[in-house]
């Protein structure tokens, strides 16, 4: 899958609005087809990258949830992560920290407060319980939109078309990004995907219900409650890049799922890999689609494009494998 | 004496339901009398008004109308997505003035039937602009004024655009409305029009206000000026620093190679209105100084 995704990295890299051949890629710094293959380079390793954390985030939160409907949405991170931004904007707070713009580090503390948040108000005798942390995500979710509601009622026109992209979710905002902050981005992404992975036996006896899994040696409220905080700084590092971009951690690990079979040990490192080759595949289209369609330069929301490619080839994955298993296979 | 009840009370109900209709039959507004209390629900609706000497006449309007400073104190009916329909009506204006949008037009019907007289012009164009003036010049009574302004507005063009024309190299200009979203002035625009005439050409083909454009299409491109328009309030140096930024990766773009990034006042640039001779004026002398500096 690793070297899948290389391929299609490759492959990413050569495809865009304009025809550039990578022969550019090593022409110095004033020739056109250099300065455009650095940008799109900038442009699909953040596409990766964010793909990656957000498939991973939802594997994580189907497994622990037992939740087929789980997503790093569903807890309210990116509603958080949302608000954060819109915070940075309404309030026109201009800092920078460690090198990130301050929408940024506000949508990377939103994600982490809303985190924090649904935690407490989930905990019940000192353990999470599951129900309540699904139903106190969905409130909070509603609450976050109604700020976001608010303060976009008030904005000037400029800082409204601002959220409202941020809202859509794009990756528009990678080419902000130096290679130094996308390196401390990878970092952080991988380094939470391989302690996640480590967690993947447990997850398994998750799967077969929480007693059972307690039972057979699991520490359920330590265990969930790393897995939260490691799929919260995912969610965040993701969200705060690309906005709420949806439909990627819902999918992919189903897609997964049906390909490799439930055991997450595999499950989750497909999952990562799934969802960085799914983004990328989908902003490559949203950035080209437009420009080689019709002579326009106008580009798409990736959103778009990931919940109507995505949306109907899992719906023919879903058939496809319900009549395979009629046939026992 | 029952029948004769009956008739009574239906005569009564028909009286009252008669005097109901009058009351709602507001006074026809008659289009002869002057306006004397005026809402503008557009920025370049409230210069307008200003500049044809109608400030005192201006009751209210909208959070945008921030120019001249006086505007700013005028009571607020509204912003740039909704108005307030019962504080306007509280307000007893006779006169209410609208740029032309889809989305007013039943709050339209809704005043005209409160008896409140309205009007609206399409402003995107240059001679919308003029029309404009001319209109309101004869709805308020000052025609011979408006008409005197618009003539010294042409005359103004039209000097730019003689000097403009004696360009002997046409750059090829990107012009940016909104840096964030890179919303651009595409063809068919007043901005695409005043490019023209102030010497140069514009670099982009789609049609109106293309926004969330492709950064490699605008690298491909090479425009040799990129003009970027910022609203007066974040015209600061270091908001411009961080604007022109963004360019740094594109280093092959003749613009950015030779620093030729233009950050203008988008309040007087890109608001169709009286102060566009001024901001094109200034923009012109940025990027052909050597033909309108001189007198």
């Amino acid at each position: 899958m690793a070297a899948a995704l290389v391929i299609v990295m490759c492959v990413a890299e050569l495809i865009g609005p304009v025809f550039t051949s990578p022969t550019h890629l090593f022409s110095g710094p004033n020739d056109a087809g250099e300065n455009i293959l650095m940008n799109r380079l900038q442009r699909v390793l953040v596409a990766a990258m964010v793909g990656a954390a957000l498939a991973m985030c939802g594997a994580v939160f189907q497994g622990i949830l037992r939740n087929p409907l789980a997503d790093p949405f569903i807890l309210g991170i990116s509603g958080g992560g949302t608000v954060g931004a819109v915070l940075a904007v309404a309030t026109g707070a201009e800092a920078v920290v460690f090198g990130f713009s301050t929408r940024t580090a506000f949508a990377f503390a939103g994600s982490l407060g809303a985190l924090v948040l649904v935690l407490a108000f989930s905990r019940i005798r000192g353990t999470v319980a599951t129900h309540n942390l699904i139903l106190a995500g969905v409130v909070l979710n509603a609450i976050f939109s109604a700020i976001i509601l608010f303060f976009m009622s008030i904005m000037s026109v400029s800082e409204m078309n601002n959220i409202y992209r941020w809202l859509m979710g794009s990756l528009y905002h990678a080419y902000d990004w130096n290679f130094v902050q996308i390196g401390v981005g990878a970092a952080m992404i991988t380094a939470c995907a391989l302690i996640l992975l480590t967690l993947a036996k447990s997850l398994n006896l998750f799967a077969l219900g929480e007693e059972t899994a307690v039972q057979m040696g699991v520490r359920a409220g330590t265990m969930r409650f790393a897995c939260l905080i490691l799929t919260a700084i995912l969610a965040g590092v993701a969200v705060s890049i690309a906005g709420p971009i949806g439909f990627v951690g819902l999918i992919v690990p189903h897609i997964m799922r049906l390909i490799v079979g439930p055991d997450h040990r595999m499950l989750l490192p497909a999952s990562f890999f799934g969802g960085a080759i799914f983004l990328l595949i989908a902003d490559t289209l949203a950035r080209s689609i437009m420009p080689l369609t019709h002579p326009s330069i106008v580009e798409l929301p990736v959103g778009v494009v990931t919940a109507l490619c995505g949306g109907p080839f899992f719906l023919w994955l879903l058939r496809a494998r319900s009549r395979l298993a009629i046939f026992g296979k | 004496m029952k029948y004769f009840s009956h008739m009574l009370r239906l005569f009564t109900c028909i009286a009252l339901a008669g005097l109901v209709c009058c009351g709602r039959q507001a006074t026809p507004p008659s289009n002869t009398a002057i306006p004397q209390r005026i809402i503008s629900l557009s920025p370049t609706v409230t210069e307008i008004l200003y500049e044809l000497g109608l400030g005192d006449r201006l009751i209210a309007d909208t959070t945008l109308c921030d120019y001249p400073e006086d505007a700013k104190n005028k009571e607020k009916v509204g912003d740039f997505l909704s108005v307030n329909e019962e504080k306007i009506i509280s307000l007893q204006p006779d006169l209410i003035i609208d740029t032309t949008s889809k989305s007013h037009e039943k709050m339209w019907e809704r005043m005209a039937r409160a008896g409140i007289r309205v009007e609206h012009f399409e402003i995107d164009t240059m001679d919308a602009v003029y029309d404009a003036y001319t209109g309101i010049g004869k709805i308020a009574g000052v025609e011979e004024k408006a008409a005197g302004l618009v003539n010294n507005l042409k005359d103004g063009f039209a000097d730019l655009k003689a000097r403009g024309a004696r360009a002997a190299n046409k750059p090829r200009v990107l012009f940016v409305v909104d840096y964030e979203n890179l919303v651009l002035a595409g063809e068919g625009t007043f901005i695409d029009t005043l490019l023209a005439d102030i010497g140069c050409v514009n670099v982009i083909a789609d049609k109106g206000w293309p926004g969330n454009a492709s950064f490699e299409v605008l690298i491909s491109l090479k425009p040799d000026i990129i003009i970027i328009a910022v609203n007066g309030k974040d015209l600061t140096e270091e908001k411009i620093k961080t604007i022109k930024a963004r360019w740094t990766t594109a280093a092959s773009v003749p613009a950015v190679a030779n620093n030729r990034i233009l950050v203008i006042n988008a309040d007087t640039a890109t608001r169709p209105g009286p102060r566009l001779l001024k901001g094109w004026t200034e923009t012109a002398k940025l990027v052909h100084p050597e033909l309108f500096n001189s007198p």
